[in-house]
């Protein structure tokens, strides 16, 4: 647990009224609204692999803030062995459960 | 009501379901072991329905992430949901206010693809269309609240020391393969990596604004630069 940890209950109407409006936008405002405009339309699909990307990263590469690119970055490697399986069957429980099972298998070792 | 609309939905909707249950498992876990409780976190998987988003705002708090930050990037992930908003507004036009409000509540990535196949489908009489909306967002909904539950219910049990944060990880490092399917966005995925990696440090998260931005627009300039192409 952090020590920062907001209020939850502030986090589950935010995250809720936040993920609803975006959703409301066109099916609720349909009458007032004109589609979305072309150049908005074909930036929003490049923001979720990047903020994938972001989220992610930071975990892996670094240890106690430092870049660890070594193999003794146990995150690092299941995480890379992770992605390769992604890659390769698109099955996230599958990914999921390689990485986790790599990164046991690391720490134990 | 429609039955067999409701049937028809709940019939395409159920293979998305095991990976949902698992989803809000790992959510669930991780959430109580961040802070929520079981109740707080069940019921995040129910208004909300953004599994994504909930991971994503776990991995920020973690790292003690405020709330701005965790709701900016829940504003960010969830900004495909407008996308999604407006492309099927024109063919639910026809329903009544209510209605639009029950079918706006769960859209998510599965339901929306399912309604865009189906409804491309002149024989549907529009008038049936909530209910396979309903149909396919009822048990994914379902799928995902569970799920939490159970997670949460075993995140009390499940000690600190199997490193289950790390699933959370593993869901983003699987979501940007699956995304990955031009050599834009892996441009723009790679600057992500990069600059949030070098900003981790930074204050108030400015390092995984920095990357959305510098990342979002790198890929948007290597699409406009390759066009689309494999990667």
């Amino acid at each position: 647990m952090t020590s920062h940890m907001p209020n939850v209950w502030v986090l589950v109407a935010g995250i809720t009224v936040v993920t609803l409006a975006l959703r409301a936008t066109f099916v609720l405002g349909i009458e007032w609204l004109d589609g979305l405009p072309a150049s908005v339309e074909r930036v929003i699909p490049f923001v979720p692999p990047v903020v994938f990307a972001a989220l992610a990263a930071p975990g892996l590469f670094l240890i106690d803030g430092s870049l660890a690119l070594d193999p003794g970055n146990e995150r690092l490697l299941a995480g890379l062995l992770a992605f390769v399986v992604a890659w390769y069957t698109g099955n996230m429980l599958v990914t999921v459960g390689v990485g986790m099972g790599a990164l046991w298998l690391l720490v134990w070792l | 009501m429609d039955r067999a609309e409701l049937l028809e939905g709940l019939r395409d909707a159920a293979p998305a379901v095991p990976p949902l249950v698992t989803g809000g498992m790992i959510f669930g876990v991780t959430a109580v072991q961040t802070g929520f409780t079981p109740l707080s976190a069940t019921l995040l998987s129910l208004f909300a329905f953004a599994g994504t988003a909930q991971l994503a705002a776990l991995e920020l708090l973690e790292d003690g992430a405020v709330v701005h930050v965790v709701l900016g990037t829940v504003f960010l992930i969830n900004l495909r949901y407008v996308v999604f908003s407006a492309s099927l507004a024109p063919k639910i036009s026809h329903l009544s206010r209510t209605w639009r409000v029950v079918v706006a509540y769960p859209l998510s990535d599965i339901n929306y693809a399912l309604a865009e196949v189906r409804f491309t489908d002149d024989d549907i009489d529009e008038g049936h269309r909530g209910w396979y909306l309903v149909g396919t967002s009822v048990p994914l909904v379902a799928g995902l609240t569970v799920g939490t539950l159970t997670g949460a219910l075993l995140g009390r049990v499940i000690g600190e020391g199997l490193h289950l944060d790390f699933a959370v990880t593993l869901v983003f490092v699987s979501l940007l393969a699956s995304q990955i399917e031009e050599r834009a966005t892996a441009v723009g995925a790679a600057a992500g990596v990069v600059v949030a990696t070098a900003g981790a440090g930074l204050p108030a998260n400015l390092g995984l604004l920095a990357a959305v931005v510098l990342g979002t627009a790198l890929g948007v300039l290597a699409a406009r630069q390759f066009g689309r192409t494999e990667p």
